[in-house]
């Protein structure tokens, strides 16, 4: 049953993990011919002294994917569960929902986290082929609370699709948006990395209470 | 599941509305003041205040509140507005009976600034060891960093990022003469070629000693600074200024500022009263006559003057207008039990940290028993036992608004049905 319900969330987000899997592929391509242009226009010092001394992130623009696959996964895998309250459907599957929505939720976040964890390390790759691990270090304390940003935006993009109340989708919008600035406001590599733990708790309530919405979908709930 | 799930969904909502509600709410209250400054003239021997509205009109007077026009002012501070009173041919030949030479002030003249988010702060630990005697004026960035980690220190070219085993083994071998302990806890230096000469690096060992390391003609210059020294070090601030007056400031783990004195390494406790380095602000400006302490924090600005050998001269204390009105405070307490901060003063890291308000225990209390009330009107109105969930009240009672937000988003248990009303 397990399987065929993997099997069953596969078929929902193959299209969805294909045309991303191209997006990394081109995202670090572009990683490292901007790396090699930004080291053949500036003098090595003048690009280390950016990297270390200003803490300057060249690799910006690319922890956006993270954030990208959460959302695109989310709704590709949520919204034809939730139209027309085909919810119930999934949940009169012979499995308890105990079993269930964890399965469910726990693909999709594998498949967020496979994605944007080969593109991090695609970017690892590319920045310690030039850099010390100082640096590429500093590259990984700024992926990761983009990785947790784009794990609240998978359980966003779940936890607004399944909403019954529409103030509370709202509401719950808001407040994922609210933690998503949170965890992308850094503006140097590690401003993270004293509380990143308290981020990941935080990331994991959110996990937790898609549990919630779903036992409204099921059980009826108030509005 | 449901019950874990419902509280991970409170708490979630918690942490968010108790980061961004607070924020929003003094972004919309809070005031505004004129920026005012202090200074000291060694001319008149009193204080002088420089006051600039919100519409940049500047007012200047005595500390007894006698107006004074801007040339006046500018006449009183020699030091500080050399360039303008040399041009205007009115530079005092002496003050104090002191000399006074306008091209040499800048080599008397040194205006230092410390802020207590140079304390803390994610960094990358990697230095580049500047040559502090190549025999050019200008300073240049080095082809190569170092990092002191495990049992040495180690270069990397910057060109390929290869190792340079000789430099390494040279450097290494000068910290371990020099009584250094690996690996290094914490480095400080001012790594820029947009000053004067180079000092290098002061570095923190593995057991808390200081070390000044300076790179000359190639060559390590490893130098014990400080040993055993009680508080513990917390931060240095290196200035290079041409009169080489001061290596810079030391701020210790029990909150005392010194200024580290050239050559000799020695600390001068600096005579600041109530200051506290993890909120407030201190600039330092040294001048041929005096010392000028001037600390900024909370609503308050303080100025300490004192003389060459640090003795205290005179001193000021000027109470600012609050930023945040006693109702806004009032108000906060009671929409607010508590705030978590992303940013803090001391840090320029982004954290979580919780900070309980103390203000105002009525209205704290107020604010409680209204959401309370709230939320018992809220379960009346979806015709629902009080008894429904009793943690509930834990969280009201202690988050206040926040929880009543929080458990109003979360819902009701799913599946529980509401009390049936009698039919009247």
């Amino acid at each position: 049953m397990l399987r065929a319900l993997f099997y069953k969330e596969w078929i929902k987000l193959r299209w969805p993990i294909g045309i991303l899997a191209l997006l990394g592929l081109a995202s670090l391509v572009q990683a490292g011919l901007g790396l090699r242009y930004l080291a053949a226009i500036r003098e090595s010092t003048e690009l280390w002294e950016g990297l270390i001394l200003k803490q300057q992130m060249p690799y910006g623009g690319q922890l956006v994917f993270p954030a990208v696959c959460g959302l695109v996964l989310g709704v590709s895998q949520w919204f034809p569960e939730t139209r027309q309250r085909s919810l119930r459907l999934l949940l009169h599957l012979p499995l308890s929902e105990k079993i269930l929505i964890p399965v469910v939720v726990g693909t999709g976040l594998l498949f967020v986290c496979l994605l944007a964890g080969l593109h991090g390390l695609g970017l690892v790759f590319i920045y310690a082929l030039r850099f010390p691990h100082e640096i590429v270090t500093g590259l990984v304390w700024a992926w990761l609370p983009h990785m947790l940003a784009g794990m609240t935006l998978y359980c966003g993009a779940a936890m607004v699709l399944m909403e019954t109340a529409w103030w509370r989708r709202v509401m719950g919008a808001c407040l994922v948006y609210g933690f998503f600035k949170m965890l992308t406001s850094g503006g140097q590599p590690a401003a993270y990395a004293q509380s990143l733990w308290m981020y990941g708790l935080v990331t994991l309530s959110l996990v937790i209470m898609l549990f919630l919405p779903v036992m409204r979908a099921k059980r009826g709930g108030d509005q | 599941m449901t019950f874990f799930s419902r509280y991970a969904a409170v708490f979630f909502a918690l942490v968010v509305l108790a980061t961004f509600l607070p924020r929003f709410f003094w972004q919309a209250a809070e005031g505004q003041r004129n920026r005012l400054a202090i200074f000291y003239s060694s001319v008149s021997e009193g204080f002088l205040i420089h006051e600039l509205d919100a519409y940049g009109q500047n007012f200047y007077r005595t500390e007894e509140g006698r107006e004074l026009d801007q040339k006046d002012f500018v006449s009183l501070l020699p030091f500080r507005y050399a360039r303008d009173l040399v041009r205007w041919g009115e530079m005092p030949e002496t003050i104090q009976g002191v000399a006074v030479e306008p091209e040499k002030l800048p080599l008397s003249v040194q205006n230092v600034f410390f802020r207590p988010r140079s304390l803390d702060g994610p960094e990358i630990p990697l230095c580049f060891v500047m040559e502090a005697a190549s025999g050019f004026v200008d300073l240049e960035m080095p082809g190569e960093v170092m990092r002191i980690s495990g049992r040495q220190a180690e270069f990397i070219r910057t060109s390929d990022n290869r190792v340079l085993k000789e430099k390494s083994l040279l450097f290494t071998a000068a910290f371990e003469r020099a009584g250094f302990h690996f690996p290094a806890q914490k480095a400080w230096a001012r790594t820029s070629t947009r000053k004067p000469f180079d000092w290098g690096w002061f570095i923190l060992d593995a057991e808390g000693s200081l070390f000044h390391l300076i790179q000359a003609k190639g060559q390590p210059q490893v130098r014990p600074v400080l040993k055993d020294f009680a508080p513990g070090i917390r931060y240095v601030q290196v200035e290079e200024h041409p009169g080489r007056h001061a290596y810079g400031l030391l701020v210790d783990w029990k909150g005392g500022v010194h200024r580290m004195n050239y050559p000799d390494y020695s600390l001068t406790p600096l005579p600041l009263k109530e200051f506290n380095p993890s909120e407030m602000r201190l600039t330092w400006r040294r001048d041929p006559l005096v010392h000028h302490y001037t600390v900024e924090g909370g609503d308050a600005l303080s100025v300490t003057v004192t003389d060459h050998r640090d003795a205290v001269i005179r001193e000021i204390r000027m109470d600012l207008p609050p930023l945040r009105s006693e109702s806004a405070r009032k108000a906060e307490a009671f929409f607010f039990p508590f705030r978590i901060m992303q940013g803090v003063p001391d840090s320029g890291y982004l954290t979580l940290r919780l900070s309980w308000n103390h203000d105002f225990l009525l209205a704290r209390a107020l604010g409680i028993l209204a959401a309370l009330g709230s939320f018992v009107l809220w379960r009346h109105w979806q015709g629902r036992s009080l008894k429904e969930s009793p943690a509930d009240w834990l969280v009201l009672g202690v988050c206040g608004f926040f929880g009543l937000f929080a458990l109003l988003w979360a819902g009701h248990v799913p599946g529980q049905k509401p009390v049936e009303r009698r039919a009247v």
